[in-house]
């Protein structure tokens, strides 16, 4: 009885972790939904082939990699925080890759995938802690049409995503498509079509 | 032993008592020492095998279902329907450790439901706050939250299941974390040990095996490309050494006289060492090999086929004298590969580099020439050995051995379409001779 107990007491220890990790999980992105601060971001033109995997848009960030800054050049895997800045027309870009966490709330934290060495100083490419957005499974065929066809206009995209950003972590909001959310976007071509 | 052989021997012991081979109170002490054999143990084992297909496939289809990702739902709904199932399973098992503890099938069912509603719950989050990293750490924090249910609830599938995550997630492509995959294994060592002190042949320790020793290999193999990159043509050493250990230490460990699928240890060793060996009887391989010679002269090339090989080469001498010490002197044909790779690696390496500087070609042939010797050799001890035993399956494999010896460097020569053609019939027809004489030798023995 004695042993039964205490197998029960270490189970319930673990049944709690198994629900603390989910419920954190959704707090952390709730809390960063609701107080974090907001950035859009252009999406790059894609190739068609690849941007739709099964139930999610592959989302390519424009110009996804930043110049080191500092003295120390971080290394792949690495921790690093990218600065973010917008332009005049409210879009976001990554303006420098530090290995030091900067003050203020514009940037997010991330990890290095590989390093190109410029003339003009090192590049950092690194995760970009946005790259998908999930849809449901019936409405995909017509989302990724929608993504492509916006994703790769002549010109510039119009297609790009809104951010929350909070002490460094970032929650994908929406994904926007010639200026709606992509959601809405669909519904409305499929009435328009039927 | 196995619990099959017990029932035969408990079979057996009235005959041989009536026929006064042995008393009655040898009999009596013998059923005293092997124990119970339990009855009804394959409707038990079909039972437990049905709980877990039963909760695997709810478990799979809860997942599959949130995977639809309903537009419709709000956040709100989606937090509710993430950790409702993953609630109910942890009650059940809760349920389960309390009430139902000495039952198999139920600790095993309840635990592989939990196992899959923890994976079902994180998924759907994922979906909705759109998380990045495909797999990566999903797979790592779902399996870490998986494995105390291994010992908490005494439950051998998730043990499986946990192997297949952490191989999967270890071995993902340029994860970077190859090394991380062995001191998470070690967590189901423990595991193993009390399963094993229990019954060595259970069946749930055969299967745990197989999947253990197939994702070593795996491991072993991301791990070495992941820190010893650009010595790739090592591999052969490395590989082979770890199936030499799996192989002999294997045969240490069960005892003789059971079927291969009952010693995944030994059987995976033997298949791997055939293989690696085989590959080494091309000459295109001692090439790439030899390229592995000219980087001797970048610092630390040349110390690391030492390093590597000189551990390897002691393990496996040493396993062998024990084998050798416990009478299974049949295991030190295919055990000694390791050490004969290794010398092929060093007489080829320094002469490799040695010809780099006088300018004269890499003999690739001298080496390739000493596998197909070797390789000819475990072909006809396989056959002869089979036909002294009588089994007619020892004898195709070794035949089929020396067929793809034949045949690979048929392949490997420009010889012309009519020969190869010849030598195709003569192989096929040598198949179909030894094994109607050896069928025709059997039906005698039998009348």
């Amino acid at each position: 009885m004695r042993y039964k107990r205490t197998v029960l007491g270490l189970f319930v220890l673990l049944a709690l972790i198994q629900t603390a990790v989910p419920v954190w999980m959704i707090v952390h992105r709730e809390t960063t939904l609701k107080t974090g601060r907001l950035f859009k971001f252009r999406t790059a033109p894609v190739d068609p082939y690849d941007a739709f995997r099964g139930r999610y848009v592959a989302i390519t960030i424009e110009n996804s990699a930043a110049p080191a800054d500092g003295a120390s050049v971080p290394k792949p895997g690495q921790k690093v925080y990218v600065h973010i800045t917008e332009d005049s027309e409210g879009f976001a870009a990554f303006d420098k890759a530090t290995v030091r966490r900067p003050e203020g709330d514009s940037y997010i934290q991330t990890r290095v995938n590989f390093i190109i060495n410029e003339p003009s100083g090192s590049k950092v490419y690194f995760e970009v802690p946005f790259d998908r957005y999930y849809m449901e499974e019936t409405a995909a065929p017509a989302a990724e049409d929608a993504y492509r066809q916006y994703s790769s206009l002549p010109g510039r995209s119009d297609a790009y995503v809104t951010v929350r950003v909070k002490d460094g972590f970032a929650v994908l909001e929406e994904l926007y498509v010639g200026g709606k959310p992509i959601r809405e976007f669909v519904r409305e071509r499929g009435q328009g079509r039927s | 032993m196995d619990k099959k052989k017990i029932k035969w021997l408990y079979g057996e012991l009235p005959l041989l008592v009536d026929r006064q081979i042995i008393s009655e109170e040898s009999a009596e002490r013998l059923r005293q020492y092997y124990g119970d054999v339990e009855e009804g143990s394959g409707r038990r084992m079909a039972f437990i095998v049905f709980a877990i297909l039963g909760a695997a496939l709810i478990g799979a289809g809860i997942i599959l279902i949130l995977a639809h990702n309903w537009d419709a739902l709000s956040r709100t709904l989606r937090t509710f329907l993430a950790l409702a199932p993953l609630i109910s399973a942890q009650s059940l098992a809760g349920w389960v450790i309390w009430r139902r503890s000495e039952s198999a099938a139920w600790r095993e069912g309840t635990a592989t439901f939990l196992v899959f509603a923890v994976g079902a719950s994180i998924a759907l989050i994922s979906q909705t706050y759109h998380i990045s990293g495909g797999g990566d750490s999903f797979l790592l924090t779902w399996m870490l939250l998986s494995v105390p249910l291994v010992y908490l609830m005494r439950a051998n599938v998730p043990a499986l299941l946990y192997t297949a995550g952490i191989t999967a997630w270890s071995a993902g492509c340029g994860s970077g974390h190859a090394f991380y995959y062995w001191p998470l294994a070690a967590l189901i060592v423990p595991h193993f040990v009390i399963l094993g002190r229990e019954n060595l042949f259970s069946n749930r320790l055969i299967v745990l095996s197989w999947v253990f020793t197939l994702s070593f290999c795996v491991a072993v193999g991301t791990t070495a490309k992941e820190s010893l990159p650009f010595s790739w043509p090592l591999v052969y050493l490395v590989y082979c050494g770890v199936f030499a250990v799996l192989y002999l230490g294997g045969s240490l460990l069960y005892t003789k006289g059971q079927g291969w699928w009952r010693q995944p240890f030994v059987s995976v060793g033997a298949a791997g060492i055939t293989v690696i060996t085989f590959l080494l009887t091309n000459q295109r391989i001692w090439a790439n090999i030899g390229w592995f010679g000219y980087r001797m002269n970048e610092p630390g090339a040349g110390n690391l086929l030492l390093t590597l090989g000189l551990p390897l080469v002691v393990v496996t001498s040493c396993l062998l004298a024990a084998c050798v010490r416990r009478k299974q002197a049949g295991r030190v044909l295919l055990g000694v590969a390791p050490l004969v790779v290794f010398g092929g690696y060093i007489f080829f390496t320094y002469l490799a580099s040695g010809a780099e500087k006088t300018g004269i070609p890499v003999n690739t042939i001298v080496p390739a020439v000493l596998f197909n010797v070797y390789f000819f050799i475990l072909g006809v001890n396989t056959t002869v050995s089979g036909i002294r035993s009588g089994r007619l399956g020892t004898v195709n494999a070794g035949m089929f051995l020396l067929a793809a010896l034949v045949l690979a460097r048929f392949f490997d020569s420009g010889i012309g379409f009519v020969i190869r053609g010849v030598v195709f019939i003569i192989v096929g027809v040598g198949f179909l001779t030894t094994n109607l004489v050896l069928l025709r030798r059997g039906r005698e023995r039998a009348v």
